[in-house]
């Protein structure tokens, strides 16, 4: 009876672990920004909405995905990070040279909860069976090799002062429920994710460190 | 059996001079590009920076990085020679119901002589390659200056770009700047500039910020009534005084068209009594703008290849 608890718990957990968030590097970043009121990011899902976007569709299809937007193409801005922070303690001036490296990350990043899973043994990742095909995905780039630019720049850092490097930036950010259906059964189910990144720019930040 | 393995091998020993024919002489490649802002102050040894462009076909030298001999930057009545620095194919993408290879140049620049400036407002990229042919490319406005900072009593405190969507995409609408006086004696900005013609800085519209700078705040509501069309007001007197420390909105202002910023300088020229200053800053807000998004597929001009 006892080993019949432990494997029912051990299974109760592998299937919770299906249910996990499998999510790209945009989920990373320091801040998303939303715009609208009611837009979310997949992660911030609860089960309402789920059921929700669900009952949406109820009609059953013979064969393939069944999915319902939540957002479609929303501009969305973010922070990244902060590159690093520099610390003049001395008594003079910090005159220095510094260079920043656009990082390589792939143009179009996904997440995908529930049976929804992402391939990513090609260039670029993908959802499992179909998916992206049924959303129309076709991503305006198929593929991204490593992305690298080199910014130069002397700056002055005067003495009790932080130097911040932060980078934001702006992208497009899709997401919604799919369900999977085979001669009209319902096979699986779960939410997607699209990010789309459009652009990155730096802030620099100096700030007087308190004595 | 035999006779259809000579056929065979004659129909790919065809296709294999075919293919490398195609590549040696090719003029049936096409290339495009997005002419955008370029502008590269360079305080330093050397600058280093990207260019990109779209071809139709991988099957061509285009794509290849061993096949480029040299690659220059020409105006109308100058070239600027580049250092090429490699080719890297980026991805494709589908531009005008065709699919097409982003191509990303890397190239650098060093220069010699103290206050060389090179500015071109239609600008042409061309790329010599090892087969005597030649890809020139519209980029656009392409601005090179070296610079020497002066020593002043301006001190920059922080600086940020505010992006902002036009109808083409996003791009810059201008940046928030704060700036503080080092000094015991007042400090009067003359001017803010960006070294570009075509994305000047909107004088007229330069104020000291109301609002603290805030991440993803938009330009419209930092700057009342804001329009990407040059003012024809002249800049407010905007003075330091001693050890005060303020932040200056500094809208952007786009030329005939909207275009692409992809990096920029920061220039303010002040003054302090009788004596003139100039701060500077290169490549102080850096722009990654994708050129390729649908949004700017209206944008693209054509490339020539030529002997």
């Amino acid at each position: 009876m006892m080993k019949l608890t432990c494997g029912i718990i051990v299974i109760m957990f592998m299937i919770m672990g299906t249910l996990d968030l499998q999510a790209s590097e945009y989920l990373t970043y320091e801040e998303i920004h939303l715009e609208g009121r009611n837009h979310k990011l997949l992660r911030d899902f609860t089960e309402r909405d789920y059921d929700y976007l669900y009952n949406q569709n109820s009609r059953r299809r013979f064969w393939g995905w069944q999915t319902t937007d939540y957002m479609r193409n929303v501009p969305v801005s973010f922070k990244k990070e902060t590159l690093y922070i520099i610390e003049n303690e001395g008594q003079t001036p910090i005159n220095q040279r510094y260079f920043f490296k656009s990082t390589d990350q792939a143009k179009t990043q996904l997440s995908a909860t529930g049976s929804i899973g992402i391939d990513v043994s090609g260039k670029v990742s993908s959802f499992n069976a179909g998916l992206d095909s049924s959303l129309s995905l076709k991503a305006s780039h198929e593929f991204s090799s490593t992305l690298e630019e080199t910014v130069e720049i002397n700056i002055s850092v005067d003495p009790d002062t932080r130097l911040f490097v932060e980078i934001y930036g702006e992208g497009l950010l899709s997401n919604g429920v799919g369900e999977r259906y085979r001669f009209f059964r319902n096979v699986g189910s779960g939410g997607f994710e699209v990010f789309t990144l459009q652009s990155e720019h730096y802030s620099i930040v100096k700030e007087r460190m308190e004595s | 059996m035999r006779r259809v393995a000579l056929i065979a091998m004659a129909i790919l020993i065809g296709i294999g001079v075919y293919a490398t024919l195609s590549r040696l002489h090719v003029t049936s490649a096409r290339i495009m590009s997005v002419p955008s802002t370029h502008i590269y102050y360079l305080s330093g040894e050397s600058k280093t920076f990207t260019l990109d462009f779209l071809v139709n076909t991988n099957q061509t030298f285009f794509t290849e990085h061993d096949a480029v001999m040299s690659v220059e930057i020409e105006s109308e009545d100058a070239t600027l020679p580049l250092n090429f620095e490699g080719l890297e194919t980026v991805g494709t993408l589908h531009a005008n119901h065709e699919s097409m290879y982003h191509m990303r140049l890397h190239a650098s620049q060093d220069f010699v002589t103290d206050q060389y400036r090179f500015e071109a407002l239609e600008a042409t990229m061309n790329i010599h390659y090892k087969n005597n042919q030649t890809a020139a490319l519209p980029v656009g406005e392409f601005v090179m200056h070296h610079f020497e900072n002066s020593k002043g009593p301006l001190r920059m405190e922080s600086m940020h770009n505010v992006h902002g969507r036009f109808d083409y995409g996003l791009t810059s609408k201008g940046y928030m700047v704060s700036l503080y006086n080092d000094s015991q004696t007042p400090i009067t900005l003359n001017q803010f500039e960006t070294g570009s013609q075509s994305v000047p800085v909107n004088d007229g519209l330069v104020n000291v910020s109301a609002r603290p700078y805030e991440p993803y705040m938009p330009i419209e509501s930092l700057v009342h009534g804001y329009e990407p069309t040059l003012s024809d007001a002249p800049m407010r007197q905007l003075i330091l005084d001693p050890g005060e420390s303020k932040q200056f909105v500094v809208p952007f202002a786009y030329r005939d068209k909207v275009t692409l910023l992809h990096r920029y300088p920061l220039t303010i020229a002040y003054q302090q009594g009788e004596t003139a200053h100039t701060y500077k800053m290169e490549d102080f807000a850096f722009i990654n703008s994708d050129m390729f998004v649908k949004e700017n597929m209206p944008l693209l001009v054509p490339g020539v290849i030529h002997d």
